[in-house]
């Protein structure tokens, strides 16, 4: 299996960390040369330096053979363009978002992005299972 | 008052379009104040309150123009500022990737009738034609006036 990852950041490595772990064959696409030579030396030598929202830097990374295309960037709108270029050129097969605002999850399923992790979800359900058997002691 | 062919006037006063407009940044300010200069209603939508100092007082105070603060990729925003029954919405904030999403945000959920995004990348002009919104590209337009002033 291939898998793009779009960011660096935290989520971005510990994604490749795991795929790679798991077998797959991956390819991290960053903006900032730092961050790039920083995930370039820790994963070793894969990391295109480029705008993952673009074809170009897409096509780089062989967007076109991927079976699974992930981004991970800060900002919804960039995810959100990076996956609708992964899916309707290249024709990724599976494309995942992560996402901020749980108002974009439904749009960006209805614009043809496979999968929406939204991570303000996440950590409210997380603090609210947490925090639940507290209140309940309190009681 | 429109006159028709056979020289009877239009039964109905011709209905003013309504205009969304997305970044009030030096184009979308532009745009506003045309459209609204050629008898539209322009509703101008930017995150950044200061950015409507650029638009000219008489339009605002004609409430030709009207201007509302909010994010132009988020539903709520764009209802609250009236967006969901005007005639079209452009997109012209200097991010692509905000331009496309509030623009397929108005078209596919909203339903409004015309989107027109402004689109920096030419390679990306198919991709959201296909996808049923308009583009405006700036190095396109460019490009044909260039070849226009050669011919």
């Amino acid at each position: 299996m291939y898998a793009i990852i779009v960011g660096c950041g935290t989520t971005g490595i510990k994604i490749a960390e795991w795929l790679m772990a798991s077998g797959a064959e991956i390819t991290l696409i960053e903006k900032f040369t730092e961050k790039q030579r920083f995930a370039d030396n820790l994963l070793g030598s894969v990391v295109v330096l480029g705008d993952g929202t673009t074809i170009d830097t897409q096509n780089t990374a062989g967007a076109r053979r991927a079976d699974l295309f992930i981004a991970t960037l800060s900002s919804d709108e960039d995810n959100m363009l990076a996956c609708q270029i992964a899916k309707h050129y290249f024709e990724v097969n599976r494309t995942i978002a992560i996402s901020g605002n749980p108002d974009n999850a439904n749009l960006f399923r209805l614009l043809g992005i496979d999968i929406v992790v939204d991570v303000t979800d996440l950590i409210t359900e997380k603090i609210q299972s947490l925090v639940a058997p507290m209140l309940v002691e309190d009681l | 008052m429109i006159q028709t062919s056979d020289g009877n006037s239009n039964s109905g006063v011709q209905r003013l379009k309504r205009i969304a407009v997305i970044g009030c940044g030096s184009l979308g300010s532009q745009i506003a104040i045309e459209l609204s200069s050629s008898g539209n209603i322009v509703i101008v939508i930017d995150k950044d309150p200061k950015s409507f100092l650029s638009l000219p007082s008489h339009l605002l105070d004609a409430s030709r123009v009207v201007t509302a603060i909010g994010d132009g990729t988020q539903e709520v925003s764009l209802r609250q500022a009236g967006v969901q029954d005007v005639d079209l919405l452009i997109a012209a904030t200097s991010r692509e990737s905000v331009n496309l999403m509030s623009g397929q945000l108005a078209r596919h959920v909203m339903r409004i009738p015309v989107v027109v995004c402004l689109v920096k990348d030419s390679h990306l002009l198919s991709i959201y034609e296909n996808l049923g919104i308009k583009t405006i590209n700036p190095d396109g337009l460019l490009m044909e006036a260039i070849k226009e002033g050669l011919d």
